[in-house]
C-alpha cells in the first residue's frame, strides 16, 4: 500500500470496514511512514472529537413520547381515510387485498355513477328527496355489514333537508345506496366525518359542513373533524365554513386554539378575519385570559390592519 | 401507543443476527393485513433509532419530529409493497435515507445553511447536551459550545448524500454495505461518499484535532 492508497483507506480502517488483507497492508505501511502515521492519528482524533459532541444514545424521552403520540394521531387520521373505511366495509376476502378489490369495484361502479354525476347538483337534491330516481334507498339504520355489502366506491352527494334537518347522502357503489336520517345516527355521522376529512371533492366537503351546521357539531368526533378541516383543508371556502360551523356556542380550549391558529396563520385573509371576528364575539360575552398572548401577538405583529385593530379592541375589552 | 412506557430498543440488528427473525416477519404480515397494533409494535422496534438519526440531521426537535412523522407515515402507506426481498431494517432505512436526503436538499436550496435557531424558551438541542456535560466548568462549557457550533457547521456543509452516509456510518454504526443498500447504491459508492465526507471534516476541523 502506498501513501495515496492509505489516504483513501484510513477512514475505512478506523471504522473497521477494511478486509483483513487491506488492514494488514495499511498497518505495515503506517509502521514505516511517519506522515501516514500522523494521518491515522489525526483521523482517530477526529473520530473522537465527533463522538465527544455526539448526542446521547437515547433521544430526549419527552421528544420520543411526543413523536409517538403525534404519529398515533396521524395514523388514526390515515385510518379514517377512505382506505380504512373501505377496508371496514369490504367483505373479509376482499379486505385481505383492498387495493385489488377497490379496483374491481371502481370499474363496476363507474357505469352506475357516471350518469348520476353528470346531473346538476340542484336536480340531484330534488330527485334525492323524492327518491324515485335513485336505484336503491337504504335506511340510516343500515349496519356496517349492509354498507360493506353495498361495496361503496365514492360519495356523490350530501344534501341536508332544510325543513326536517335530516341529511341525505348518496353513495356510489355496485348498487347505488342513499342513506337518509338524522344527524344523531352514528352511521350518518361516520360517513360525514369521512367526507369532511378525506374526500377529494371540495363541493361534497362544503355540503357536509352545511349539513353539520344543522346540529351535528356538538358530537366530539364531528367537532374534531371540523377543527381538522379548519386547520388542514386545502380549500379556503371549506375552512371558512368549518370555522362558522364550529361556532362559539360550545367554547373550549381546542376551539380557542383552532380559532387563534386560523387568525394567525391561515393563508387566506378572509378566513383570518372571520377567525378574529369569532374570537372577538366570544370575548364580548366572556373574557378568556388564555387568549391574551395570542391576541397581543396579533395586535402587534399581524400584517393585516383589520386583524390588528380587532385584536387591540378585544384586548381593551378584557382590560389589557 | 403508551407514552408512559419507554422501551430502550437497541440499535438496528447487525446483518446476520437473528434479531429480525420469524417474529418480525409475523408482525410485518399482520401489519400488511391491516393490523394496527402489529404496525405499532413494528414501529416501536425502530423508532428510537430513527429519531436519533433524524434529530442529528435536522438539529431541532420540531424538524426532527416532522421527519419522524414523514418516515413512519411513508412506511405505513407503502408497507404493502415490502416483499421480504431484503431485511425489513434495510427497507425501512431506505425510506429514512430518502426522507433525510430530501430534507437536506430542500434545506440547501432554500437558504444558506445556518445552525438552527432555538425557539423562544426552548434551548437548542445540540447545545443543551454540551452544557449539561460541562455544567461545572464554564470554560469547558464554552469550548464545548464552540466545538459543537463548528461541528454542526462542518456537517451542514457536506452534500446531502455525504451527510446521510456519514451519519449512518459514524453515529448509527451501520456497515457501508447496508448503507449502500439503503441509499440504493453500491457499497463502493458509499465508501467514496464516506471518504469525501471525512476529508471535508478533517479539512474544516483540522485546528481542533
Amino acid at each position: 500500500m502506498n501513501c495515496e492508497e492509505l489516504n483513501q483507506s484510513v477512514a475505512l480502517y478506523d471504522y473497521g470496514e477494511l478486509r483483513a488483507d487491506e488492514r494488514a497492508a495499511l498497518e505495515e505501511h503506517v509502521a514505516g511512514c511517519e506522515q501516514c502515521r500522523k494521518l491515522l492519528e489525526q483521523t482517530r482524533r477526529l473520530a473522537e472529537l465527533l463522538k465527544q459532541d455526539a448526542e446521547p444514545d437515547e433521544p430526549l424521552p419527552t421528544l420520543l413520547v411526543e413523536c409517538r403520540q403525534r404519529l398515533e394521531i396521524a395514523l388514526d387520521r390515515e385510518q379514517m381515510g377512505w382506505r380504512a373505511l373501505m377496508r371496514a366495509w369490504l367483505p373479509p376476502a376482499a379486505a385481505a387485498n383492498p387495493a385489488r378489490a377497490m379496483t374491481a369495484v371502481t370499474l363496476v361502479a363507474l357505469g352506475f355513477s357516471l350518469g348520476w354525476l353528470l346531473r346538476p347538483r340542484a336536480e340531484g337534491r330534488k330527485s334525492a328527496s323524492g327518491s324515485a330516481q335513485v336505484a336503491n334507498t337504504a335506511p340510516a339504520q343500515m349496519t356496517g355489514a349492509d354498507l360493506g355489502s353495498a361495496r361503496i366506491n365514492s360519495i356523490s352527494q350530501v344534501a341536508p333537508d332544510p325543513e326536517t334537518g335530516d341529511v341525505k347522502i348518496t353513495l356510489n357503489a355496485e348498487k347505488r345506496v342513499t342513506m337518509e336520517g338524522s344527524l344523531d345516527n352514528p352511521n350518518i355521522r361516520q360517513v360525514m366525518v369521512y367526507a369532511l376529512k378525506s374526500y377529494d371533492n371540495p363541493g361534497i366537503r362544503l355540503d357536509t359542513l352545511n349539513a353539520l351546521r344543522k346540529g351535528g357539531g356538538a358530537d366530539p368526533t364531528v367537532r374534531d373533524a371540523l377543527l381538522y378541516a379548519l386547520e388542514h383543508d386545502a380549500n379556503a371556502g371549506v375552512r371558512l365554513e368549518a370555522l362558522r360551523t364550529v361556532g362559539t356556542d360550545n367554547w373550549d380550549s381546542d376551539i380557542a386554539h383552532g380559532f387563534l391558529q386560523a387568525a394567525e396563520k391561515d393563508p387566506n385573509l378572509g378566513v383570518r378575519e372571520a377567525a378574529i371576528d369569532s374570537l372577538v364575539s366570544h370575548i364580548s360575552t366572556q373574557g378568556d385570559e388564555d387568549l391574551v398572548p395570542g391576541l397581543q401577538h396579533l395586535a402587534s405583529e399581524d400584517s393585516d390592519r383589520y386583524v390588528r385593530i380587532k385584536a387591540i379592541a378585544a384586548l381593551r375589552q378584557m382590560g389589557q | 401507543m403508551d407514552g408512559a412506557c419507554l422501551e430502550l430498543a437497541g440499535k438496528i440488528p447487525a446483518e446476520g443476527s437473528p434479531g429480525a427473525g420469524a417474529e418480525e416477519t409475523v408482525l410485518i404480515r399482520q401489519a400488511q393485513a391491516g393490523d394496527r397494533s402489529a404496525f405499532d409494535a413494528l414501529v416501536r422496534q425502530y423508532d428510537q433509532g430513527v429519531l436519533r438519526l433524524v434529530l442529528r440531521v435536522a438539529g431541532t426537535a420540531d424538524e426532527a419530529s416532522d421527519l419522524f412523522q414523514e418516515v413512519f407515515l411513508k412506511v405505513y402507506r407503502s408497507l404493502s409493497h415490502f416483499r421480504f426481498e431484503s431485511r425489513f431494517s434495510t427497507w425501512l432505512y431506505r425510506v429514512v435515507t430518502n426522507v433525510c436526503l430530501d430534507y437536506l436538499r430542500r434545506k440547501k436550496t432554500r437558504r444558506e445553511v445556518q445552525p438552527p435557531a432555538p425557539e423562544e424558551g426552548q434551548p437548542e438541542y445540540f447545545h443543551t447536551l454540551a452544557d449539561d456535560r460541562a455544567s461545572l466548568d464554564p470554560e469547558r462549557a464554552l469550548r464545548s459550545k464552540e466545538i459543537a457550533t463548528r461541528l454542526r457547521g462542518a456537517l451542514n456543509r457536506l452534500s446531502p448524500r455525504e451527510r446521510v452516509v456519514f451519519e449512518l456510518r459514524h453515529y448509527q454504526g451501520m456497515k457501508l454495505r447496508a448503507i449502500g443498500q439503503m441509499c440504493g447504491t453500491s457499497e463502493e459508492t458509499a465508501k467514496n461518499c464516506l471518504f469525501r465526507a471525512t476529508q471535508k471534516l478533517r479539512s474544516e476541523l483540522g485546528d481542533l484535532i
